[in-house]
């Protein structure tokens, strides 16, 4: 039951985050479609901003490996 | 780093204005403000406005695109015509350029005209044969066939409209003939074909002219007596079109490469003379003089007063300065990094350029992003595919982009390998399995929490160095509250670490009140310099380090999707549906981490490194030279 537990709490700790992830980028995507269709040139720093949001589901990530290898 | 500037001034007589421009622009080193607006105005430059637009239109008409193949040759051929005067110039090319675009324009539009008739000829081909056996059959009972367009809505009215007329017109004792056979083109169009007898043909006409109905004919010079005669006249027509149109075709694509680089030559010769007439005419005049000023590299002054004072001895004069720290905002930035690092310049073009006096991170780019990169991928075997990626754009690509790419690949491809040894990967668990190579360091896919903390370790170094660029550039440019802010955040930084330290135990107890006094001093070095803002700043350059974990965690997913590749083949067996499902992991595995990692070692330069100390309100050293590669086609 307790490892059930800290199953679900790490599977939490990653789904959560990438839920998050999954919509700011989504937001940014479109609006980095719009802005490359203006402007071609940006499509470089699209990519990047595009990037920026994965911060959360990488450290729910971290955190997930972590209480299993400290609690499991 | 950043080149040295100088501002440059050359006073030189008004009648050799020309030629010392005309040095100038060979010389090609003079960076100056503005010199293309778009409000100087004269005859001259608005001729050779016009024909740079009409030679641009002939490229384009004859479709040639071929800018980056374009060789010295037919630039220096053309060069030669354009030492006559610049109106004899604009006047003989503007007459060559009618008679050819005449030329031109006529065998495009007969090329266009010609498409046009082969499907209209296509059409009427399918209709002719869709009614073939219907119109055959009636004209040899000796009865009158016509094809008409009519409405779907009308067609059951048109129908019981031409039989009543046609029973009107026959005679009572013989029995009326009407036969049709219809066919849908469209949702609302119909195609009617009529049967009659010859002596109600005209009836026919009317009651389908009243009704709305359009006789169907072929295109004019294919129409015969009949629908079924017009055929024949059809399908050669459907035979000769073809072999015109690739006539036209290879006389075009005669034209374009004989023509294509002749007109590129003159079009960037055009555009060369009206960048030189729109620097003279921006240059001051006072009397006899006239003067030139602009930005120079430092190294390039030796050269430019060397070539003047040879071209014009004492007809001209120069003077030249270093900024003063109140023009810096206005410098032109050129950047000068060794060959090594030169290719990682263009991680700076999805930024503004750095300003003038500031930190070029060319350098640390290209020492970290492949550092990053590659302990992300860490795999011998993705690293030896990354370096060969590398190997064949850097030597295969004439595009210096994608050379500068195939550099950086190169770069990761190195440190990817390097990486797959400290790991022990190949193919992830492949080396193992097939040599039972042992990792050097350590397997991250068991021991994830020493990567993480390296990873960790790694970001506070880097985060670290990025705020001692920050302190440099706030002390070089005079800037107290960006030198302390920063200060404060290294100290903070610094004591927490150290703080953190004597928590697990591996510095003695002692340290503490130590580590929270360096801890208090940080803290109110920041606060002076940055207030406020100064903390939160310092709250972010932790979030900053701790996203470094990023690097062991996209590490560790490509290890675990290596491993779960081969595991296709414990589970398959070494079949053909193993290998193949293995490989396909394994390509995807590969893409993944090729672009994970580039994606996100640059993002972490840009946001948790750069965001340190880059300073991005500068612009780029543009100097007034000659042939300058894409511009030609981006001004357009």
């Amino acid at each position: 039951m307790e490892k059930a537990i800290i199953a679900l709490a790490a599977a939490l700790a990653v789904g959560i985050p990438a839920f998050a992830t999954a919509y700011a980028q989504a937001k940014i995507g479109s609006a980095g479609a719009g802005t490359v269709a203006e402007k071609p040139e940006t499509a470089g720093i699209i990519i990047i901003l595009e990037a920026i949001p994965e911060t959360m589901v990488i450290l729910g990530f971290v955190v997930a490996i972590m209480l299993i290898l400290q609690f499991a | 780093m950043i080149k040295e500037m100088i501002r440059l001034a050359v006073w030189g007589l008004v009648n050799e204005r020309s030629e010392v421009i005309n040095c100038l622009h060979e010389l090609g080193v003079l960076h100056m403000e503005s010199p293309h607006s778009n409000v100087l105005s004269n005859e001259q430059i608005d001729s050779l406005r016009l024909l740079r637009s009409k030679l641009l239109g002939m490229l384009e008409a004859l479709e040639w695109d071929d800018w980056n193949r374009l060789s010295e040759d037919p630039v220096q051929k053309a060069r030669i015509s354009f030492t006559l005067p610049l109106d004899d110039i604009i006047h003989e090319v503007d007459k060559s350029l009618d008679m050819f675009q005449i030329r031109i324009s006529r065998m495009r539009e007969e090329n266009k005209s010609l498409k046009e008739l082969h499907l209209k000829l296509h059409q009427t081909h399918d209709v002719i044969h869709h009614f073939e056996s219907f119109l055959s059959e009636e004209e040899s009972k000796g009865m009158v066939t016509s094809l008409w367009w009519i409405n779907k809505r009308t067609l059951s009215r048109s129908l019981s409209n031409l039989r009543k007329e046609i029973r009107r017109l026959t005679p009572v004792k013989d029995r009326e003939y009407l036969l049709y056979h219809s066919f849908q083109v469209r949702e609302n169009e119909i195609l009617l074909s009529l049967s009659v007898h010859p002596d109600v043909v005209e009836a026919i006409y009317t009651v389908m002219s009243s009704l709305g109905g359009i006789k169907w004919h072929p295109p004019a010079d294919y129409e015969r007596d009949t629908a079924l005669y017009s055929v024949e006249a059809v399908e050669e027509g459907l035979i000769w079109i073809p072999k015109r149109l690739e006539e036209i075709s290879s006389e075009l694509a005669l034209a374009r490469e004989e023509w294509g680089p002749k007109l590129a030559a003159f079009y960037i010769l055009a555009d060369e003379k009206l960048e030189q007439l729109l620097v003279e005419n921006s240059t001051s005049e006072k009397g006899s003089l006239f003067l030139i000023e602009g930005w120079i590299p430092s190294d390039s002054v030796d050269i430019t007063t060397r070539t003047l004072t040879d071209a014009f001895a004492d007809r001209v004069i120069y003077r030249w300065r270093y900024p003063s720290s109140d023009e810096w905002h206005a410098v032109p930035t050129s950047l000068y990094n060794i060959p090594a690092f030169r290719p990682f310049e263009i991680f700076l073009k999805l930024l503004q350029a750095p300003s003038y006096k500031t930190i070029d991170p060319t350098a640390f780019i290209a020492i970290f992003f492949p550092l990053f990169s590659g302990c992300m991928v860490g795999d011998i075997g993705y690293g030896v595919l990354i370096l060969m990626l590398g190997l064949w754009l850097k030597k295969k690509s004439a595009q210096q982009l994608l050379s500068d790419l195939g550099h950086v690949l190169l770069a990761v491809g190195v440190w990817s390998s390097i990486w797959g040894l400290a790991f022990g990967e190949f193919f992830g668990d492949l080396g193992l399995r097939l040599f039972h190579m042992e990792p050097i360091w350590l397997e991250r896919s068991h021991a994830v929490m020493p990567v993480m903390i390296f990873t960790i370790s790694l970001g506070a170094a880097h985060v670290l160095l990025g705020l001692l660029l920050g302190i440099y550039h706030g002390i070089r440019r005079k800037k107290h509250h960006i030198w302390m802010e920063k200060t404060g955040n290294f100290i903070i930084i610094l004591a927490l670490f150290g703080l953190l330290v004597i928590l697990k135990g591996w510095l003695p107890e002692s340290f503490f009140t130590l580590a929270i006094s360096v801890l208090i001093i940080g803290f109110l070095i920041l606060m002076i310099g940055g207030g406020m803002g100064g903390l939160i700043e310092a709250m972010g350059s932790i979030g900053n380090i701790l996203s470094y974990v990023r690097i062991a965690a996209i590490g560790l997913s490509s290890a675990i999707l290596a491993v779960v590749a081969s595991k296709f083949v414990d589970v398959f067996g070494l079949s053909v549906l193993g290998v193949f499902m293995a490989l396909a992991i394994h390509i995807l595995n590969f893409i993944l981490a090729l672009g994970g990692s580039g994606l996100h070692s640059a993002r972490l330069h840009y946001v948790e490194f750069m965001g340190k100390f880059y300073s991005g309100a500068g612009k780029y050293y543009k100097p007034f030279s000659k042939r300058r590669e894409i511009r030609w086609k981006r001004r357009s």
